[in-house]
C-alpha cells in the first residue's frame, strides 16, 4: 500500500484486503475466508515490518495507551500550590489521549539542580501546557511527573492578556503585548515559527 | 610465711569462686535436667551467685595486714585459720581433680598452686565455650547433630535462648506454640546435596530424565530430544500412556465418602531405609487410591530439592525421606504409574516436576483436588480451606516454610506433614461427589477434571534458564526508572547472580535477594564497601565476591550516559492492541455467514486494493453552505478583511509541544556530541600543552645552558667581580673589554650592581618560565663544576673561596635567582683568580680587611649552603607553576563561562 495523505476510513465488516503472508490481520480486524475485515469504524493503519505488514484499524474513541515510566507527556497545569501542582495529561508522546490522565508534579521534581530553591508559583501557573517525563508509579491514582531536564517544562503559557508568551530565558517568559515578564520553568524546545519555517 | 598465709585466704576464696561459677555454667549447659533441685538454669545461676557472694563477703571480712598480725598471736585463731586453709585446699583439690587436672594442690608452693588453678580455669572455660558453640550450632560435627536430635526444639527453633521458653510452653499450650513459629530452620544443617549419589547438574544443558526402567508401560521406554522455542528438552517417558489414559469406571461413580480415621488412631510409618521401600510397595499395592504430597526446599539449592514425600492410604500415613532414598525411590513408579491406582494430589503442578527431577517418578491416573475445587468455583482453593470445609479442621500452615532438610524430623513437622495427605482422600471423595452433582449426575465434568489432571501429569521438568527477559521482568516489577548504566549493572548483576547460584548450588535468593540487587544497581556504589552497605544482612556470597561485583559496577559506571530513547521502549505497554485475533475469529465464526455452496474467491473487491481504488472514491467536495448565521454580513467584510488577513498571516499553524521537543532532541544530541568533541579536543590540547611545556623546558634549559656557556666564554679576561670593586681601573678595563652587554656582570658589586643583577635575573626568569622540573641536570653539572673548582681552590688556600663566602654574606639572600647569578659570579671570580693571582692577592687582603672576614684554614664543604641551590630551584619553579595554575583557572573559568553561556545562549 502506498502512503496516502488522507486516511482510509472503513466501517465494520468492510473487506480490507486478502490475508496472506504479507498482510496480517492486526487489532481491530478479523479474518474470514482468507480476507481481512474491519471490526471497527475508524482509520486503517498499516504497520510495516521488513516483509510483512499488519493491517490495523483504529477506532475513533479507542484509548490505546497509558503512560509508562519514562514517557514524555504533554500536560496542562490545573492547580498549583506550594508543594506540587496537579496536571492533566493530554498527550503521551505523539498520541493524543481521548481520556486524560491525572498527573502530579512535585516541587522536588521541577528542576534538576538547586531543588530546594524551586518555588512552585514561580515555575508554573494554572493553564500552562508543560512537557514532562513520567516517573515510576508509586501512587495508585496519579502519575508522578518530572520536569527536571532542560528540554522539559512550560512550553505554552498565556499572559493575563490572554496572549501566548515568548520565552526569554530559562526562567522567564515575556508577553509580546504588554512586555510583562513572568517566571516559569521554561522548556528548551524549538520555537514554533522556526519549526514552521523548516 | 605469715604474710603468705595472710594473702592466701582472700586469693583462694576468689580463685575458688571462679571455677565454681564456670562449673556451674558448664554443667548448666550440658545437663539441665540432671541438676537436682532446680527447675531451670536461671534459678541455679542465682543460687550459685548467692553462694559466691557470701563466700567473698566472708573472705573480705577476714583480718588483714596489722590486724592479721595481731590476731595471729592467738593460737586459737591460728588453729582455726590453718584448719580452714586445709578445708579450702581440699575443696579446691576436689574441684581440680574433677576437672581433670593432675597434681596435688596441697603439696605445692603458692606459685604452683596458682598455675594449677589457672589450668583448671582454662579447662572449664574451654568446656563452657564448646557447649555454647554446640548450642548455637556453630560447630559442625556429628556430635552436634546428635544434640540437635535429642531435644528437637533445639533443632527447630534455631536459637538456643528460646529453648527453655519453648520447652515450658510446649506442655501447657502446644497449639499456640505451633502458631507462633513460622519459619523453622536449624543453623547447622548439612547440605543434603553432598550425600546424593547423582551429582547436581546446574549447567544450562537440558535436564535429562534418569528413569531406567518403565513399569506399567504400554510402549517401551524411549527418550528422545524435542525442541521448541525455549530450547531442547527430553520427551516425557509416559507420554503415550498418559495420552491413552481413561479414568476407570469406578472412579467416575458417586460414592459415600470414606470417613477418615482420627489422626491418633492412624499408624505413621517413616520410610528411611532402602529395605523399607519394599514394605511400602507391598502395602500400597493393596489400595486403589492413595494421597501424595511433597515437601520441597529451594533456598539452599539452585534447582531445589524434594525433602519429604507423604503418602496416605485410608489406614496408614507414610513419611518417605526423599533425601536419603533419593536414588532408590524410582521403584515407586510401580505404584505411581499404575493406571488402576488413583493418586490424589493437591496442586500437583510443581509436585509432578519435583518428582521427575529428584526421584524419577511419573504419575498416571491422578486427581488434583485443586483443579476440582477450581471447577466447583469454591471461594478459596487452598488445601487449608478444603480441610476446613470438609473436615472442619483448622490446619496450621505455619510449617510450610520450614526447612525440611532437618533430619531427623522434629515431631511438629512430622505431624504437619502427615496432615497434608491424611484428609486428602476424604476431601477427594467429597469433591468428586460435588462434581457429579454439578453435572446433574453426569460424569462429564469429573472427566474434564481427570483430563486436566492428566495434562498436569504430562508436564516436563525443565531447568531454569537465564534470559534477559527475566531480568527485565524484575525491573518492570520494581517500578523503578533506570538509566542505561543502571540497567547495564542490573543485567550484569542478574547474570552474575544466576551463574553464582548455579556454581554454588544455591538459590538466587540466597546469593543476592532481589531487593538488594535492585538497590545495588540503582545506587551504583563507587566503593566496594558501598556494595556491602546496600545489603543488610550481607549475603555470604556477596561478601565473598565483592571484588567481582565491584568490577561489574565499575564497568557499568564506565558506560556512556545515553538519554532514554523513546523509540525502543523496553517496557511493555498495557495496550488493548495486543489482543489476539484468534479468539475473535472463533467467536465471530458463524456457519450461516456464507451460503453453503459459495466458493471462496480470491478476487473480491477490497478497500485497500490499489486496482479497485476507484471503488472507494472518497472525493472531497466543498459545498458552499447556505446557512449564513455565522457569516459576517457582506458589507462589513471589506472593513475587516485587511485585519483578518494580517492576523491570519501572523498565526502560524499549531505545532504540538511534543513535536517541538522532538525537534530539539537532535539539536541537544548534536550539542552534546559537540561538547564531547570539545572535551576531547581540550584533552588533546592539554596533552599537547604538556608536551609543549616539556619542549619549552628543554629549550629553556638549552637557553640557560647557552647563557652560562656564553658567560663562561665571555669571562676569559681575568677580572674578578670582587676585585673590580676595589680597583676602578680594572673596572674600566672590564667595561672596555666586554662591551655594554657584559658590563653588568663585571660591574657587579655594591648596591647598584646587586640591583642590576636582580634585574638581570628577572629577565632570565621570564625566559625559563615554563621550567617545571625540579632538578636541572644541566645546572647541576654546572654546580659540580663549581664545586670541583672550589676543591681545586682548596688545595691552594686561596682567597677566591673566601671571596665566595663573602659574596654569600654580601648578598645574604637565599633566593635562587641571586644564587644562580652568584654562581655565575663565582665562576667569574674563579676565572679571574686563576688569571691574575697577584692582583687578586692584594685585592683580597684589602677586601678582607675591609669586610672583616678572616680566611679559614681549610674550606669546610659542609658550610656551603647547597640547600639554597635546591631551594632556589624550587623557588624558581614555583613561579611557572603558579602561572600554570593561573592558566588553568583561566581555562576553567572559560569553561564555566562557556557552560554558563551555553545555558543562557538559547534563551535569546
Amino acid at each position: 500500500m502506498d502512503e496516502r495523505n488522507e486516511p482510509i476510513v472503513c466501517v465494520p465488516g468492510q473487506r480490507l484486503c486478502l490475508s496472506d503472508k504479507v498482510n496480517v490481520p492486526g487489532p481491530g480486524t478479523y479474518e474470514q475466508h482468507g480476507y481481512i475485515y474491519s471490526k471497527l469504524a475508524g482509520v486503517v493503519n498499516l504497520v510495516k515490518d521488513e516483509h510483512k505488514s499488519t493491517v490495523e484499524v483504529h477506532g475513533i474513541r479507542e484509548q490505546s495507551i497509558v503512560p509508562a515510566p519514562g514517557d514524555i507527556v504533554t500536560a496542562e497545569v490545573m492547580v498549583v500550590n506550594q508543594r506540587f501542582c496537579k496536571c492533566v495529561i493530554k498527550c503521551i508522546g505523539d498520541v493524543v489521549l481521548t481520556r486524560p490522565y491525572r498527573g502530579i508534579l512535585r516541587k522536588e521534581d521541577v528542576r534538576a539542580t538547586e531543588k530546594d530553591k524551586t518555588e512552585m508559583y514561580k515555575s508554573f501557573k494554572p493553564g500552562d501546557i508543560i512537557l514532562a517525563r513520567v516517573l515510576p508509579l508509586t501512587e495508585v491514582h496519579t502519575y508522578q511527573l518530572s520536569t527536571a531536564e532542560n528540554e522539559l517544562g512550560v512550553v505554552i503559557a498565556h499572559s493575563e492578556e490572554g496572549v501566548s508568551m515568548v520565552p526569554v530565558s530559562w526562567t522567564e517568559m515575556q508577553c509580546p503585548e504588554t512586555l510583562n515578564k513572568e517566571l516559569r520553568k521554561v522548556a528548551k524546545v524549538v520555537p514554533e515559527h522556526i519549526v514552521n519555517e523548516k | 610465711m605469715s604474710t603468705d598465709t595472710s594473702i592466701e585466704p582472700g586469693h583462694k576464696s576468689r580463685n575458688d569462686s571462679e571455677p565454681q561459677d564456670e562449673s556451674a555454667n558448664a554443667q548448666g549447659v550440658e545437663v539441665i535436667e540432671i541438676l537436682p533441685g532446680f527447675t531451670n538454669f536461671d534459678d541455679f545461676v542465682n543460687v550459685g551467685f548467692e553462694a559466691l557472694k557470701t563466700g567473698i563477703k566472708a573472705a573480705n571480712g577476714l583480718p588483714s595486714g596489722e590486724k592479721y598480725d595481731y590476731y595471729k598471736c592467738f593460737p586459737t585463731f591460728r588453729n582455726i585459720i590453718n584448719e580452714e586453709i586445709n578445708n579450702v585446699l581440699v575443696c579446691m583439690q576436689n574441684i581440680t581433680e574433677g576437672v581433670g587436672v593432675r597434681g596435688n594442690i596441697r603439696r605445692r608452693d603458692i606459685e604452683e598452686k596458682f598455675e594449677l588453678l589457672i589450668e583448671a580455669n582454662d579447662i572449664l572455660l574451654e568446656r563452657a565455650g564448646i557447649c555454647m558453640d554446640e548450642a548455637s550450632g556453630i560447630l559442625r560435627n556429628p556430635d552436634v547433630e546428635f544434640v540437635v536430635s535429642q531435644s528437637n526444639s533445639t533443632a527447630v527453633s534455631g536459637s538456643w535462648n528460646n529453648l527453655s521458653f519453648h520447652s515450658k510452653t510446649q506442655q501447657t499450650q502446644p497449639a499456640n506454640k505451633a502458631q507462633a513459629i513460622c519459619l523453622l530452620t536449624a543453623k547447622n544443617i548439612q547440605r543434603p546435596q553432598l550425600k546424593f549419589e547423582d551429582k547436581i547438574d546446574n549447567s544450562i544443558k537440558p535436564w535429562q530424565p534418569r528413569i531406567k526402567d518403565k513399569p506399567n508401560s504400554l510402549k517401551p521406554l524411549a527418550l528422545y530430544v524435542e525442541e521448541d522455542e525455549d530450547g531442547e528438552f527430553f520427551s516425557h517417558p509416559y507420554e503415550f500412556e498418559l495420552d491413552r489414559f481413561e479414568a476407570p469406571e469406578h472412579q467416575l461413580e458417586s460414592r459415600v465418602p470414606v470417613e477418615y480415621k482420627h489422626i491418633d488412631d492412624t499408624s505413621l510409618i517413616v520410610i528411611e531405609k532402602p529395605e523399607d521401600i519394599k514394605i511400602l510397595l507391598d502395602d500400597l499395592s493393596k489400595y486403589t487410591e492413595i494421597a501424595v504430597d511433597l515437601e520441597h526446599h529451594s533456598y539452599r539449592s539452585f534447582q531445589g530439592i524434594t525433602c519429604l514425600m507423604q503418602i496416605s492410604t485410608k489406614d496408614t500415613d507414610y513419611l518417605v525421606d526423599t533425601l536419603s532414598l533419593r536414588s532408590e525411590l524410582h521403584q515407586l513408579n510401580e505404584i505411581f504409574t499404575k493406571p488402576s491406582i488413583l493418586k490424589v494430589f493437591h496442586g500437583a503442578g510443581s509436585d509432578i516436576e519435583w518428582l521427575q527431577r529428584d526421584l524419577s517418578l511419573y504419575i498416571v491416573n491422578m486427581f488434583d483436588t485443586h483443579i476440582a475445587a477450581k471447577q466447583l468455583n469454591l471461594p478459596y482453593l487452598s488445601l487449608a480451606h478444603l480441610m476446613k470445609r470438609y473436615c472442619d479442621i483448622d490446619p496450621n500452615k505455619h510449617f510450610q516454610l520450614a526447612d525440611w532438610r532437618v533430619r531427623p524430623l522434629p515431631e511438629e513437622l512430622m505431624k504437619y506433614a502427615r496432615e497434608d495427605t491424611h484428609y486428602l482422600l476424604y476431601i477427594k471423595d467429597n469433591l468428586m461427589n460435588a462434581l457429579l452433582e454439578q453435572a446433574n449426575g453426569q460424569s462429564n465434568i469429573l472427566k474434564a477434571v481427570y483430563d486436566r489432571s492428566t495434562d498436569v501429569c504430562k508436564k516436563i521438568y525443565r531447568k531454569p534458564v537465564w534470559s534477559e527477559e527475566k531480568c527485565m521482568n524484575l525491573y518492570r516489577k520494581s517500578k523503578k526508572m533506570f538509566n542505561n548504566r543502571q540497567l547495564y549493572a542490573l543485567r550484569e548483576l542478574h547474570k552474575w547472580r544466576d551463574a553464582t547460584g548455579r556454581a554454588e548450588d544455591d538459590s538466587t535468593g540466597y546469593v543476592l535477594p532481589n531487593h538488594m540487587l535492585l538497590n545495588i544497581a540503582e545506587s551504583l556504589p563507587r566503593e566496594m564497601q558501598g556494595i556491602l552497605a546496600c545489603c543488610n544482612p550481607i549475603p555470604p556470597l556477596v561478601r565473598q565476591n565483592a571484588l567481582s561485583l565491584h568490577k561489574i559496577i565499575l564497568k557499568a559506571k564506565e558506560q556512556p550516559m545515553i538519554k532514554p530513547i523513546l523509540e525502543d521502549d523496553i517496557r511493555q505497554r498495557m495496550t488493548q492492541r495486543n489482543q489476539v485475533t484468534d479468539l475473535e475469529t472463533t467467536l465471530l465464526y458463524s456457519p450461516h455467514d456464507m451460503p453453503h455452496d459459495m466458493e471462496i474467491r480470491a478476487d473480491l473487491p477490497c478497500l485497500l486494493d490499489l486496482n479497485s481504488s476507484s471503488e472507494i472514491n472518497v472525493t472531497e467536495h466543498t459545498i458552499p453552505h447556505t446557512v449564513t448565521v455565522f457569516d459576517s454580513p457582506p458589507q462589513s467584510e471589506d472593513e475587516n478583511t485587511a485585519g483578518h488577513i494580517t492576523r491570519k498571516k501572523r498565526r502560524t499553524p499549531f505545532i504540538s509541544p511534543f513535536e517541538r521537543y522532538k525537534r530539539v532532541l537532535p539539536m541537544v544530541a548534536a550539542e552534546e556530541a559537540k561538547e564531547r568533541e570539545r572535551q576531547e579536543k581540550e584533552e588533546a590540547e592539554r596533552i599537547k600543552l604538556v608536551e609543549n611545556s616539556e619542549n619549552e623546558i628543554a629549550e629553556s634549559k638549552n637557553r640557560v645552558y647557552k647563557h652560562f656557556k656564553d658567560v663562561v666564554g665571555a669571562v676569559t679576561n681575568p677580572i674578578s667581580v670582587q676585585q673590580s670593586a676595589g680597583s676602578s681601573s680594572n673596572q674600566s678595563i672590564d667595561s672596555k673589554q666586554f662591551g655594554p652587554d657584559h658590563k653588568t656582570l663585571s660591574q657587579m658589586q655594591g648596591r647598584k650592581r646587586k640591583r642590576q643583577s636582580n634585574y638581570h635575573d628577572d629577565t632570565k626568569l621570564t625566559e625559563s618560565q615554563d621550567d617545571l622540573s625540579t632538578p636541572l641536570p644541566f645546572l647541576h653539572k654546572k654546580f659540580t663544576q663549581n664545586y670541583r673548582r672550589d676543591k681545586r681552590e682548596l688545595n691552594s688556600p686561596t682567597q677566591g673561596v673566601k671571596k665566595q663566602k663573602k659574596s654569600y654574606h654580601d648578598t645574604g639572600h637565599s633566593s635562587f635567582t641571586e644564587d644562580t647569578e652568584l654562581s655565575a659570579n663565582n665562576e667569574l671570580s674563579v676565572k679571574s683568580l686563576r688569571n691574575n693571582k697577584k692582583k687578586s692577592k692584594q685585592e683580597n687582603k684589602r677586601n678582607m680587611k675591609e669586610k672583616g672576614i678572616l680566611p679559614r684554614e681549610s674550606f669546610d664543604y659542609k658550610n656551603v649552603d647547597f640547600s639554597s641551590f635546591q631551594g632556589g630551584s624550587r623557588a624558581h619553579n614555583q613561579i611557572p607553576f603558579q602561572a600554570q595554575n593561573k592558566k588553568k583557572n583561566a581555562r576553567g573559568n572559560r569553561g564555566k563561562g562557556n557552560r554558563g553561556n551555553k545555558k543562557q545562549k538559547w534563551n535569546c
